[in-house]
């Protein structure tokens, strides 16, 4: 984080100098010398969701898993259970496919967003 | 003789609870590196100014063998006082006493000071440390939680709310401080969250230590949920003193007025602002150079900084600052900063303090995050609360005011009072640049030299747009002014103001886009 003395004279908290801190901001064809902070520089890509990778949407544990790798499944059927916050979710089939690989084993504890089940 | 007995028993019996939880849990809260919920009361209130109520309150708890235990003040000190020789309300949650843990009597006492300060108009000062709700008590201790957040919604927009985090404040415990309008935090000291590290580890498996979780710094730098981060607990209990001075005692008074005190000599508002519309600044230095002695209080100076809100005085009265900073990603408004300003500007129009808004911004910033995280919503915000707001408005363009954010930074449009620009404002739908590209792109793409023609083009909306007259021409802006004469103008235009009668339609409230 930036604190800016007065009187032009320029230093972060840590003391150090940020005269050479400015970057380009490019805004509408324009490049605006100025500091990035660091929600803007941690910002994540944006990547459109393969429906055929199943993740997490909750961080939680496995307590069952009820397919097999290989296994052709329809729509709706289930794959798995992920508790999280004491409530059992049922994590389904999003399409007919079939088992590519089965990432998590019973019992495992995953974060939010981890990779599950990965179906073709 | 009888009396001298009656008041000896007196006197140990008041020694004994100013001892709160006694000498060794007193020496954990220092070896903490905290002082004690006394100390903290005496050392913000004035000399001498502290009277103490339910001093000798206890808890009717029978479960769990509560009944055989005695908690001092039941943890937590209330009473008034006065704060630069003005009244004030205060409580203390006292960690010493049962970890300060809340249980209907505790919670009791606080209801008692919130309903003091509500009832005589004064503001209230809340210094949380404590480990929550006083599991013993079970069903009560909520009760208590409940009535002090409807007591901050009731008292809120009417007397000036603090809340001072000392210590851990979690749970249910945290709303009481998001309702109140500045919350203080110290570094290393306080500690906020809803769910702790436990429990977010056995639940969820994510490890994070407290201090990363809701530490001082996290709640000024990434959640907003603070507004001053102070590095020790006397610092934090100057920035309260000094926050004190700019406020006015509740919303049916001004701020009180002080003499006048030119700006410092060494804030040359003609020097700060390069011409050139691409190049940073400190916009706290223009204001700087603008209010009293040079001195603005900014609020949230950590969160958000490419938008600037703070206090200052000018010719001896409060106003309030709303200012974009180029020099965090060049000024852009996003969701935080506006979230960040709505919410002051509310603050100010509460407690009639006119509010001064700088202008120099690109626009909204662009984005998948900010779309998703609800730009259109939480920017909306400020263009509500500007509009809603009747207290004296007034705006200084000085540089760029550019599309949506020209519109948001309080224009004419949303019944800005005054509208001032210097003659290096362009206002724009765009930027030059941009603007030329779309408006010129047939001619561009069919030019023998594309970069000579776009370079002229640009160069021809410049000359025809980048610049106040247009906008002037119109009438939405006031005056075009030099910037040596920004604090004379702006002075002018709050004391032309002072009698503001704005009578807006009858409603219950109104729906500001939450």
């Amino acid at each position: 984080m930036i604190i800016m003395e007065s009187q032009g004279k320029k230093t972060t908290k840590r003391g150090k100098s940020v005269d050479d801190k400015f970057e380009d901001f490019y805004f509408e064809d324009t490049s605006y010398r100025t500091t990035l902070n660091e929600k803007f520089k941690n910002r994540k890509p944006w990547k459109a969701q393969d429906p055929k990778l199943i993740v997490g949407v909750i961080p939680g544990t496995i307590v069952e898993v009820f397919v097999t790798e290989g296994q052709d499944l329809k729509k709706g059927e289930p794959l798995l259970i992920l508790e999280a916050m004491k409530m059992r979710n049922v994590v389904c089939m999003p399409l007919d496919g079939i088992v590519k690989s089965i990432l998590v084993e019973k019992g495992a504890v995953i974060p939010k967003g981890h990779l599950l089940v990965e179906i073709e | 003789m009888a009396a001298n007995k009656k008041v000896l028993e007196f006197k140990q019996r008041r020694e004994k609870v100013l001892q709160g939880g006694g000498e060794k849990a007193i020496q954990k809260q220092v070896a903490m590196g905290k002082m004690t919920a006394r100390e903290r009361v005496l050392a913000i209130v004035d000399e001498d100014s502290f009277n103490e109520y339910d001093l000798f309150v206890e808890h009717d708890a029978r479960d769990f063998d509560m009944d055989k235990k005695t908690l001092h003040g039941d943890g937590v000190i209330i009473g008034t006082g006065t704060v630069n020789g003005r009244p004030i309300c205060i409580f203390a949650q006292d960690f010493t006493v049962a970890g300060g843990s809340l249980g209907s009597a505790h919670a009791r006492k606080i209801t008692k000071i919130m309903d003091h300060s509500l009832k005589m108009r004064m503001p209230l000062i809340g210094i949380n440390d404590s480990g929550g709700a006083r599991i013993q008590e079970g069903v009560n201790s909520l009760a208590g939680y409940g009535e002090i957040f409807f007591r901050n919604t009731l008292a809120s927009g009417v007397i000036p709310q603090i809340s001072v985090i000392l210590g851990p404040c979690a749970g249910g415990a945290v709303y009481s401080p998001a309702l109140t309008d500045f919350v203080f935090v110290v570094d290393q000291i306080s500690k906020m969250f809803i769910t702790g590290p436990e429990v977010i580890k056995t639940v969820l498996g994510e490890e994070i230590s407290m201090e990363d979780l809701g530490g001082a710094r996290v709640h000024c730098e990434t959640t907003g949920n603070a507004h001053f981060f102070a590095n020790s607990e006397f610092e934090c209990f100057d920035q309260i003193k000094k926050l004190l001075y700019f406020l006015p005692w509740s919303n049916t008074e001004k701020s009180s007025k002080l003499n006048i005190v030119q700006p410092k000599t060494s804030f040359d508002i003609t020097e700060i602002v390069p011409e050139d519309a691409r190049q940073p600044y400190d916009v706290r230095d223009v204001v700087r150079a603008i209010v009293d002695d040079s001195d603005f209080f900014e609020v949230q100076e950590l969160w958000a900084q490419n938008m600037v809100i703070g206090f200052g005085k000018l010719a001896g009265e409060t106003v309030g600052f709303v200012c974009n900073q180029p020099i965090v990603l060049a000024g852009v408004l996003d969701v935080d900063s506006s979230d960040k300003s709505a919410r002051f500007i509310r603050f100010c129009d509460s407690f009639n303090i006119p509010i001064i808004t700088l202008v120099d911004l690109p626009g909204y910033l662009p984005g998948v995050d900010q779309e998703h995280a609800g730009v259109i919503r939480h920017g909306a915000k400020l263009l509500y609360a500007y509009s809603e707001a009747t207290v004296p408005k007034v705006t200084v363009i000085l540089r760029k005011a550019y599309g949506g954010g020209y519109i948001a930074m309080n224009s004419r449009h949303l019944r800005a009072d005054f509208v001032f620009a210097w003659p290096s404002a362009e206002i724009a739908v765009m930027g030059p640049e941009g603007a030329a590209n779309i408006i010129f792109k047939r001619e561009i793409a069919s030019a023998e030299d594309p970069e000579a023609t776009r370079l002229k083009m640009v160069d021809e909306y410049k000359e025809k747009f980048a610049n106040p007259y247009v906008a002037a021409s119109k009438g939405f802006i006031d005056s075009v002014i030099e910037p040596e004469e920004t604090r004379k103008v702006i002075q002018h235009a709050i004391e032309v103001s002072s009698r503001k009668e704005i009578s807006m339609p009858r409603k219950k409230h109104g729906i500001p886009p939450f």
